[in-house]
Formats: C-alpha cells, structure tokens, sequence
C-alpha cells in the first residue's frame, strides 16, 4: 500500500513525460510545421464545424436525474433534467468526451437554462459526480 | 556591473506578431521555445509513438488560427490545449482503448529499465498510467497544474472553465489518484 500525500503527487507529476518530451526533435519539428503553413495547408474543416453540431447532441440528450439543485429549478424530485449549463462551460471536445462517458437513459422532460457560476463547490462537486458516475 | 544585452530575445508577443506579419524565423522560435513543454505534456497525457506528429500538429493548428489567441492564458499553454485536442481526434481515431495503452507501455519499459526498481520511478509510472486513465478535464487540470506549474485562473481560462470548476477537476482528479497508486502499490 502507498501512502502518498499531495505534494509528492506534485513533485511526481512534475517529472512526468520528461523522458518522451525531452527526446522530441524541435529542428525537425519546426521545419516540418513551417513547411506546411508554406504550402497553405488547411487546418481540417470538421476541427471548426464540430463544437457546434456536439453542443446541439449535447443539449438533445445531455440528462442529469436526481440533483436536488436541479430539481429546485426543474419543479420536483422525479424531474429529468437536460443540463444545459454545461453547454456554456465545456468545449466541443469536451462535450464529446462527455457524450462518449455517459449512457443515460432517462427520458428529458424540461431543459434548464443555467450557467456552472450559479452553482456553489458543493454543487459542482455533486454535478461531477453524476456525470462521472 | 552587467552591460545591458543587445539583443535581448524577443517575447512571444513580439514572435506572435512576427509570424502574422508572415515571418516564418518567428514560427520557428516559438515551436523551439515552447515545443519540448508542450511534448512533456502530451507525453504524459497519454501521446506516445506519435509525440513528435502530435506535437507538430498542435504548432501547425496553432500557428493557422493565430488571430483566435487572445493572450487570456500564454502562448505556451494555448497551444497544449490545442495538443490536447489533437491528441483526443488521435484517440478517437485509434478508438477509445488507446488512451489505455501507456499500461502495457510501462510494463515493457519497466522490464529494460534497471533503475526503475527504485520507489520513486515505480511510483512515477504508475502515477503516468493513473493519469491517462483520468476522465480528461481532471486530466488536463491536474496536468496543467502539477505538471506546468499553472495557476488556477490561466487553468480556467485555457480550458474555457471556472476557476472553482477547475479547483474542483484538480481535487477529484487527486483523490482518484492516491487511490489509484494505492490500490496499485
């Protein structure tokens, strides 16, 4: 059994990728990322277009059950809650990464507009929680 | 008494605006000042083989929406978000089951590695497997502050968060692991 505190999870991390980062070739690197900004390569067109089609899955399907928070605002305790303010916090990436996580099965009943800066640590602690499972 | 440098080296801000005046030696000098912090970061998030591509991936995407960088959180930081992104289209790519792969890449280096039978290399491989199994926000927040050394408030900016969201990814994502390098050690 490890006994590890804080700190040390912070002077390890620290360390972290140190040996595989060291190693990266930025002569190299940077030629290559020039050579493509010269040739006027694009970035990929789904990297700009997909945080907007993600949010709009998002907010179809996006379902938090028994949050007391949310049941304050969604008007009772068996609500089913589309939440909404997550939409405002996360990414596209992260929205994804949400979407890939989770499995609800819970039906949507009511859509709550609201932004994580209404929620006090508790809350958000409580919030994590659920879509974490 | 020092004399004054005569060149001293330009800021990012400066290069910033070098590379958008069409200056390619400004590209150059970010990618070399910041590559390796930002190839430390991807490393430990999960980019193994394909850390030099990913790398130039997040230079390349960095440098091609520079007009979007509003200097919130530094340059350096900016484009390890936009690494981290690049890394999760690499994964989903690969399929989710990649990001695990860093496993059995600690067990084969564990395996040619003589010193590693030393506490803290143990400790510190099994921390690198912990975190690549952190769900990603508390992943990128914990690496942003345990690994880069990044306030809460460049944290929150960089990934478009709160700064009590990101104080609550980085404590979850240290209790899972202490946990996790419990369980394991």
């Amino acid at each position: 059994m490890t006994d590890i505190d804080e700190q040390q999870l912070e002077r390890l991390a620290a360390r972290l990728g140190a040996s595989g980062g060291n190693d990266v070739d930025l002569d190299r690197v940077a030629e290559q990322v020039v050579s493509r900004l010269r040739s006027g390569e694009k970035v990929p067109a789904h990297h700009r277009v997909w945080p907007w089609l993600v949010a709009m899955a998002a907010a179809a399907t996006l379902a938090v059950p028994g949050y007391q928070w949310l049941h304050e605002i969604g008007g009772g305790p068996s609500a089913r809650v589309v939440a909404a303010p997550v939409l405002d916090l996360l990414t596209g990436a992260e929205l994804a990464e949400v979407l890939d996580s989770l499995d609800f099965s819970a039906p949507v009943t009511e859509v709550v507009t609201a932004t994580l800066d209404d929620m006090n640590e508790q809350q958000l602690e409580e919030l994590l929680a659920i879509m974490e499972g | 008494m020092t004399a004054p440098d005569a060149h001293p080296a330009p800021s990012d801000v400066e290069l910033i605006a070098g590379w958008r005046a069409g200056n390619e030696h400004a590209a150059t000098e970010l990618v070399k000042r910041h590559g390796h912090a930002v190839a430390r970061y991807l490393s430990a998030a999960g980019a193994d083989a394909d850390l030099d591509d990913l790398v130039q991936e997040a230079f390349f995407r960095a440098f091609r929406k520079i007009a979007t960088f509003k200097g919130g959180a530094s340059f350096r930081t900016w484009v390890m978000t936009i690494g981290r992104n690049a890394l999760r289209d690499l994964h989903r790519k690969r399929g989710h089951r990649a990001m695990l792969s860093l496993e059995d890449r600690d067990i084969a280096d564990s395996r040619s590695d003589p010193h590693n039978e030393t506490i803290g290399r143990d400790l510190e491989e099994r921390l690198h497997t912990a975190v690549a199994q952190l769900p990603p926000m508390q992943r990128d927040v914990f690496l942003l502050r345990a690994q880069q050394g990044l306030g809460y408030t460049e944290i929150a900016e960089a990934l478009d968060t709160s700064e009590g969201a990101a104080r609550v990814h980085y404590h979850h994502a240290v209790r899972r692991l202490k946990a996790a390098l419990e369980e394991t050690g």
